[in-house]
């Protein structure tokens, strides 16, 4: 049984272990130069290049939404950070240049529930990352199985082997759902309006009906797609289709 | 405008009493004339006592004196207001005058006070219109309609160029050669750009005649407002359209003798064959006025927009206080100008004394026709500790307009004596040595921006969440998968370490009917030794799955504890001791046996089997 649980170990490490980019975080110290010499405009075209290579970090993306405020594209500034936001739910940073830029919207868009249970909740399930839920999940289901396999062992052993199970099952019925309520949020995925203004309609032609105008910088859910349109929803749940190119996935 | 007449018997002297209105309400007022024409000789004042349900004040007297085709006239008019106090129907009167020594009677006038505003429905006659009269004198009354020329308002600007902040005042004019009362806006003026101040009405609306092409009108200022410039440019001023109640009569014989050329408040008698009362709009000329921004040149440091002329000084409510006890400085800035808008100088910052927020409150007077009045700052401080503090001058500049330049003041330095407290102060004392604690102030934003970069120091796969990656879900059904199969496992073990007992025991008399069975087959076939061993093993079998021990450590004295300690049943103990016997004897004594015996010792084997089952022996 031990050379099962000595297997395990090592598939889970391979799937952690992280390979350094070294070309891509010399990108990204450029562009910092770039931002200190106050060209956002260089140093967000170096972020994006290091971006393009297909591995990222919280900080990265931040810092490219960080260039891009300062460049004037706030849309593209709020995709950025709220990407950065997912990696590093936690982060105050992060959190606060967001709310500096979400000040400078014209959009207000109210979503308040007044319940506080739901509010509550929301405010739980912004503090942490779905990737934290899964590896949660992960770590429990093998404390689990780690905890089954103690029970063949002898003496102290299995003695310790109910105390982890029962540890074991809460966390990862905890983390399960934890992980279940994020996913459920990021089926329909999150949408930055780019455009300075956007009329939304209530079909997916120019020639609907419109429904509502959006202005650059205001974040959509995206449930639905033709060829060109999205379907959108806002938070206080008015609903209408939208030219894809008008926004941005996040 | 009813008038009740009544000529005294005397010569040619008569007494006419006119009230302004017949019906009024509780609380209005009607003035009362009462008119002696011709009289010769002293007239005194009418007796004119209290009169039930009003209050009265006399107005005054008045004399005319006219010549009308070489005849003479003369009229002696004494007026008195009267407010209503309750409601019912009055009589005014008789009153008593006296002329020239003789008593005559003065008619009585009736009225009737409803308890309300009398409602415009059923009378007959107009309600009096709220608001000054402006009555032309008499000879200029044209008759017929009212033509632009008959009257018309005019709105002047004291000043055509202002600078910002400073006062400009606009007038409105009335003209008219008609009796007309002035309503009020038909559309408001439009000030934009403008800051204003409306002066209170005229209580004596000063009344001038003038000539204007030819005609004679009256002219009186109905309203007047300070407009006090926001910003500098050229600006329109529309005054707006006022609206005018005129009054046309077509009676000129009576109003010529009725009216007085004095304007007097409701002081003519009113014709009682008014024909028109007509609503007229005046509109008004726009203006133009040019507002200079206030010179950069020479503009102190602490100006902060007042423009106008002022004066400042400042108090504090105590000079000798303990420490710890509250000051309150007092800044007074008096003086002409937009006194809204000043702010008087505030103490920002004072070492020995905690500051509090300044208070402000403004007194404005609009009395003189200018703005004017003055605002006090209040600020509250509190001594931190003894001895003698100065609470330095606080300076304030203005801008005079009159001269143009800036003016700057100073307040007195005010003097404050600190008396240690009783209460610990805030600070060590000077002497002792160590550290002192600074005064502290709480951090105060003073910019919002977004925080500066990260470093980036690691890089991960962003392709997607991990939940969505195939092996996530491969991996954790794995795992549970694994986990459950073990627990499954380890279950199934468990089970049966628990049952291996209990099914010994379950087993124990099935196992021994077997053996017994296989012995009995021996039996027949007269196999002794088989017999035995077969009978033997059935028997300890037996009672060590019974007992739960293995068959090599059974013996009869434990079998006989166990059994006398489960069934008190002796006769069981003793069959079972003599099966023992019979057992042990055939197996070790290799004493031939007959038929008989194997078979006796068979059925001795089976009965206490039997017994012992029916005896539920543990």
């Amino acid at each position: 049984m031990n050379k099962y649980i000595a297997a395990l170990f090592v598939l889970t490490l391979a799937f952690t272990a992280p390979a350094e980019a070294v070309d891509e975080l010399s990108l990204t110290g450029q562009a910092a130069g770039k931002y200190q010499s106050r060209d956002y405009a260089g140093a967000a075209v170096l972020y994006e290049k290091a971006i393009e290579a297909g591995r990222g970090s919280a900080a990265l993306f931040y810092d490219l939404g960080n260039a891009y405020f300062k460049t004037g594209q706030k849309a593209k500034a709020l995709a950025s950070y709220r990407r950065a936001e997912r990696l590093a739910p936690r982060d105050p940073d992060i959190r606060w240049n967001i709310g500096i830029l979400k000040d400078t919207l014209p959009d207000r868009i109210d979503g308040g529930s007044g319940n506080i249970f739901i509010v509550k909740l929301n405010e739980l399930k912004q503090s942490y990352s779905p990737d934290e839920a899964a590896w949660a999940l992960l770590g429990f289901l093998f404390a689990l199985a780690l905890g089954a396999a103690l029970k063949f062992a002898s003496g102290a052993a299995q003695k310790f082997s109910s105390a982890l199970v029962v540890i074991a099952v809460m966390g990862a019925a905890v983390s399960g759902l934890a992980l279940g309520l994020k996913a459920a949020d990021l089926r329909e995925p999150a949408a930055v309006i780019l455009l300075r203004e956007v009329t939304a309609h209530y079909g997916p032609s120019d020639i609907e009906t419109k429904a509502f105008v959006l202005h650059e910088g205001a974040e959509v859910r995206v449930s639905d797609e033709t060829a060109q349109w999205y379907f959108i929803e806002l938070a206080d749940r008015k609903t209408g289709w939208v030219p894809k190119s008008a926004c941005e996935l996040v | 405008m009813f008038v009740l007449c009544a000529a005294s018997a005397f010569a040619e002297v008569s007494i006419e009493t006119s009230v302004s209105r017949s019906r009024l309400g509780v609380g209005e007022e009607l003035t009362l004339d009462i008119i002696v024409t011709n009289a010769q000789g002293k007239i005194s004042q009418p007796t004119f006592g209290a009169l039930s349900g009003f209050s009265s004040y006399s107005q005054g007297h008045s004399q005319e004196l006219s010549f009308v085709n070489g005849q003479s006239s003369s009229r002696s008019i004494y007026t008195y207001v009267l407010v209503a106090n309750e409601p019912g129907k009055k009589r005014l009167g008789p009153f008593e005058i006296n002329i020239a020594g003789r008593p005559y009677s003065v008619p009585a006038v009736d009225v009737e006070v409803t308890p309300d505003s009398p409602g415009s429905g059923g009378s007959f006659q107009p309600a009096a219109p709220p608001g000054p009269v402006y009555a032309p004198p008499a000879r200029a009354m044209p008759s017929g309609n009212v033509g632009d020329q008959d009257i018309f308002v005019k709105a002047w600007l004291d000043k055509d160029e202002a600078y910002v902040n400073e006062p400009i005042t606009m007038t409105y004019t009335i003209y008219t050669r008609l009796s007309a009362t002035f309503k009020g806006f038909d559309k408001e003026p439009v000030t934009t750009g403008f800051w204003v101040e409306d002066f209170p009405p005229d209580k004596q609306s000063r009344r001038t005649e003038s000539m204007l092409n030819g005609q004679r009108y009256v002219t009186a200022d109905v309203k007047k407002e300070a407009l006090f410039p926001t910003e500098a440019g050229v600006f329109t001023i529309d005054p707006g359209t006022i609206s005018a109640i005129v009054e046309l009569r077509d009676d000129q014989f009576d109003s010529f003798f009725s009216s007085n050329i004095f304007g007097r408040r409701g002081g003519y008698a009113p014709s009682p064959f008014v024909s028109q009362v007509v609503n007229k709009s005046l509109p008004i000329d726009k203006l133009s006025v040019v507002v200079k921004a206030l010179p950069e040149q020479g503009k102190p440091s602490n100006f902060t927009g007042a423009v106008g002329r002022y004066t400042i000084e400042s108090s504090v409510d105590k000079r000798e206080v303990t420490a710890g006890d509250p000051i309150t400085l007092r800044v007074r800035v008096k003086g002409q100008g937009n006194i809204n808008t000043i702010e008087p100088p505030t103490l920002k910052k004072l070492d020995n004394f905690k500051i509090y927020d300044s208070s402000s409150s403004a007194n404005i007077s609009k009395d003189r026709g200018v703005v004017e009045g003055e605002k006090v700052a209040e600020t509250v401080l509190v001594p931190r500790r003894a001895g003698t503090f100065t609470i330095p001058a606080l300076s304030f500049s203005y801008f005079d307009p009159k001269i143009g330049q800036y003016k700057e003041l100073k307040t007195s330095e005010q003097t404050i004596e600190v008396h240690p407290g009783s209460e610990p102060e805030d600070s060590a004392p000077i002497p002792s040595p160590g550290i002192v604690p600074a005064s502290q102030e709480d951090v105060s934003v003073v910019g919002h921006d977004i925080r500066y970069l990260k470093p980036v120091s690691r890089l991960e796969d962003i392709s997607g969440p991990v939940y969505r990656k195939p092996w996530f879900g491969a991996l954790a059904a794995g795992l549970l998968l694994f986990a459950i199969a073990l627990f499954v496992v380890s279950a199934r073990q468990n089970a049966d370490q628990k049952d291996a007992r209990g099914s010994r025991i379950r087993q124990s008399h099935s196992a021994a009917r077997r053996r017994l069975k296989t012995a009995h087959s021996y039996l027949k076939k007269q196999d002794r030794d088989a017999f035995y061993a077969e009978i033997s093993r059935a028997v300890y079998g037996y009672f060590a799955d019974k007992l739960g021990v293995p068959s090599q450590s059974i013996t009869t004295d434990l079998i006989q504890e166990r059994l006398s300690a489960s069934v008190s049943n002796e006769h069981l103990v003793s069959e079972v001791q003599a099966l023992m016997n019979a057992l042990s004897v055939g197996r070790f004594g290799r004493v031939e046996m007959s038929a008989a015996e194997m078979k006796d010792l068979y059925e001795q084997a089976d009965n206490v089997i039997t017994h012992c089952e029916k005896a539920k022996f543990q």
